[in-house]
């Protein structure tokens, strides 16, 4: 159940060894949390984060699933069901980042770069939702990108898998309202991951550890909607997303 | 018959959920609604005027019966002043019947638009839990229906079932009839003796010194100020005014109970006007009101008992986020944590208007009744960033101190915390098993807490 201060005791996480999934889980740890489902593709990193849960007397369960299988995607409400009577928090942290070159990327990286970030975590939101809708009650945080707003050259095919994902999730959390499930969309800057190890830091980067206690504080104040994490990105966005092209293009070129 | 799904939440207004809310109209349609849920394997929980701040009275995604329908009055005795109601009963509807015929209900929570089921389940204390103990103190027996039908318990004859019930949230199944003893009263109107005092340590002492002579007695703190003010209030203690201590305006109305309903909140306040400089601002106004030393008057019950029930759903003054009641009780010889508490809710400054403080007589048998012998703190506080973590921080504070919490004002104690709170939860859950051997009666607040 949610408590008074929106604190989860049962979480389920899309994309379980994210960096910020991560740190915000062991925020979370710290409150009431005691039962996590961590769902993802890298069998190696989910043990290791569940050992790490485990040892804060959190009780982890690990559901292999790479978000391009639609299969799994199939079973995952089962898995939910079978794991848990509720889920409080519902987490999507399913992603990447990566080559921002075409050429580079080919075929096959174009279709993975959009099947991360976009397809597959939709149908695996769309797989959990009548699960959500039943339970009526819950808390979906779905992390987004200030990338999703406007394509830069050297990531518009990131960008435009994460602006079709963030139109899927404001449909969501439309879809969702009548069932008393509060969605919030974040749309995080650029946070230092090891996604982001290697490229370079934008305007009001922050650290992991700011990105979690920014988290926290979306569940506790119930934010839901649209919210920019750091909040400064609002209006700036507000600028940018209003720029004719032509300076837009020239810019982004250059940050 | 069918229920509909409607949001739902306890008085702080966080966390909502939706329940499927069954407004049955008779206790034949009561039943049925009881039998049909039991045999399709689901929850249930009542409820009653849903004054209770947190998650004890609703059932995420499940059934929930409103009881309001409850509100017929059986029977009445004016020489023993025993009544016999349905347990949808209100107090303020009590109250409206009884005080003008010289009766008056022998506990009274801080709001009198609770329900008598709801009192009995949570087994409320007033001003004067010092002196007459808690509201099951008052009644003989009650009528319980589970999914075995209607069981009658009565305090002597079925203690075990009793002390279940009573403090036990609703948890053992539906209470249908209460048998509940008025108390006789002379007027309407108590004579208040308030007395301002600069800090904590003052307080305890008068309150230690003086609480003997008065049937009711209640502090209001500042659990904002500090240092050498830290905990600065004002002692109100009372006793029930007798005829010949009305002035002639009141004489001869001399039990009126007519007090009409005031100014009422009509929507949520998109952002809450309250935050530290607002509370700051009016826990010193209100501090410096009072005058210095030792007043003397006279007061209308509804003034003195229930203050905020002038103005209709002032919870939504808080916001979307809504509010949570912190209310705990820490023994007699824990007055030095007491102080250590509320240090740090003046360090931390978590926003609160005038907190409570009382003083606790003995407990009772209620397995889960709050109330133990010491000292009781109440205080309301908006949902903010942070707050988690501190109210964590008090809760280890109280458990060290071996106090408790109220089950009726919480939503967030964790399972842990609250089964040291409650050595008796295993008795408890022993006996309830009786009644529900299926377990169909639970809440959010059992849930959470891992109560059953
Ligand atoms: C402003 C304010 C001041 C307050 N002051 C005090 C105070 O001074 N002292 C104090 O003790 N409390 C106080 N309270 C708390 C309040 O008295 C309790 O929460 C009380 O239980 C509310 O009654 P209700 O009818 O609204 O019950 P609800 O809030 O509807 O339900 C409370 C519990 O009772 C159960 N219940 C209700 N009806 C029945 C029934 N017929 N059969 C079985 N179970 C039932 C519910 O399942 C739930 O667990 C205060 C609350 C407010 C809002």
């Amino acid at each position: 159940m949610l408590d008074a201060t929106s604190m989860p005791q049962n979480v389920v996480v899309l994309g379980g060894s994210s960096d910020i999934a991560k740190e915000f889980i062991k925020l979370l740890s710290s409150r009431r949390l005691e039962k996590i489902l961590l769902v993802g593709r890298n069998k190696d990193k989910l043990d290791e984060f569940g050992d790490e849960l485990r040892n804060l007397n959190i009780e982890p369960q690990i559901f292999i699933h790479d978000t391009r299988n639609f299969d799994s995607a199939q079973q995952l409400a089962n898995v939910i069901k079978n794991e848990f009577t509720r889920v409080d928090l519902l987490l999507v942290a399913t992603g990447m980042l990566g080559n921002a070159n075409i050429d580079a990327l080919g075929l096959n990286g174009v279709q993975e770069m959009i099947e991360v970030n976009f397809t597959g975590p939709a149908i695996d939101i769309t797989s959990v939702l009548p699960i959500l809708k039943d339970q009526r009650g819950s808390r979906v945080i779905a992390l987004s990108s200030v990338a999703a707003i406007r394509p830069r050259k050297d990531n518009y095919i990131y960008s435009a898998a994460k602006s079709g994902f963030d139109n899927f999730l404001q449909g969501i959390a439309k879809e969702l309202e009548p069932y008393s499930v509060e969605t919030s969309i974040v749309r995080f800057g650029f946070v230092k991951t090891s996604m982001t190890t290697g490229l370079k830091p934008a305007p009001f980067t922050i650290e992991l550890k700011d990105a979690s206690q920014l988290l926290m504080t979306v569940l506790e104040k119930r934010k839901t909607g649209i919210i920019y994490l750091p909040p400064i990105l609002k209006y700036l966005f507000l600028i940018l997303k209003n720029l004719p092209d032509t300076i837009w293009w020239k810019i982004s070129e250059r940050s | 018959m069918l229920g509909h799904y409607e949001n739902i939440s306890g008085w702080g207004r966080t966390p909502q959920y939706q329940s499927k809310i069954f407004r049955p109209t008779s206790s034949a349609e009561l039943r049925s609604v009881v039998d049909s849920i039991a045999a399709n394997n689901e929850n249930v929980i009542g409820r009653g005027l849903g004054r209770s701040y947190g998650d004890a009275a609703f059932l995420a995604g499940e059934n929930v019966i409103d009881l309001n329908f409850l509100n017929r009055i059986l029977d009445v005795n004016y020489d023993s002043g025993e009544i016999l109601v349905e347990s949808g009963v209100s107090l303020d509807s009590l109250m409206r019947i009884f005080v003008p015929k010289g009766y008056f209900v022998p506990v009274t929570p801080g709001t009198r638009y609770v329900t008598v089921g709801g009192a009995l389940a949570s087994d409320v204390h007033g001003k004067n839990h010092h002196i007459d103990g808690s509201i099951s103190d008052h009644i003989s027996s009650f009528t319980l229906i589970t999914e075995n039908g209607q069981t009658t318990v009565d305090k002597e004859l079925n203690q075990e079932y009793f002390n279940a019930t009573r403090g036990g949230m609703g948890l053992t199944g539906i209470i249908e009839t209460v048998k509940l003893k008025l108390v006789p009263i002379e007027t309407s109107y108590v004579n208040v003796h308030t007395t301002r005092v600069q800090n904590l340590e003052a307080l305890i002492k008068t309150m230690k010194d003086t609480d003997d002579n008065y049937k009711y007695s209640v502090a209001w703190i500042d659990c904002l100020s500090k240092g050498q003010f830290l905990g600065r209030s004002v002692l109100t203690q009372a006793n029930d005014a007798l005829l010949g201590d009305l002035d002639r305006s009141k004489i001869e109305n001399a039990r009126h109970f007519n007090t009409k309903s005031g100014l009422s909140i009509p929507f949520e306040f998109p952002i809450s006007p309250l935050n530290k400089a607002t509370i700051k601002a009016f826990n010193t106004m209100w501090y410096f009101k009072t005058k210095k030393g030792e007043t003397d008057s006279v007061e209308h019950f509804a003034s003195f008992f229930h203050p905020l029930d002038g103005i209709g759903e002032w919870n939504r003054i808080y916001g979307k986020t809504g509010f949570t009641q912190y209310q705990f009780v820490v023994p007699d010889n824990k007055e030095a944590e007491l102080i250590e508490i509320v240090e740090l809710l003046a360090k931390k400054e978590v926003s609160s208007f005038l907190a409570v403080l009382k003083r606790f007589g003995p407990k009772n048998g209620g397995y889960l009744s709050f109330p133990t012998k010491g000292w009781t703190l109440a205080l309301d506080i908006a949902i903010q960033a942070g707050l988690s973590e501190v109210l964590d921080q008090l809760d280890d504070l109280v458990v060290n101190a071996n106090g408790r919490v109220y089950f009726a004002k919480d939503a967030r104690v964790s399972p842990n915390h609250i089964h040291k709170m409650y050595p008796d939860i295993d008795k408890w859950r022993t006996v309830r098993n009786k009644l529900d051997p299926n377990r169909i009666f639970t809440s959010n607040l059992a849930l959470r807490t891992k109560l059953i």
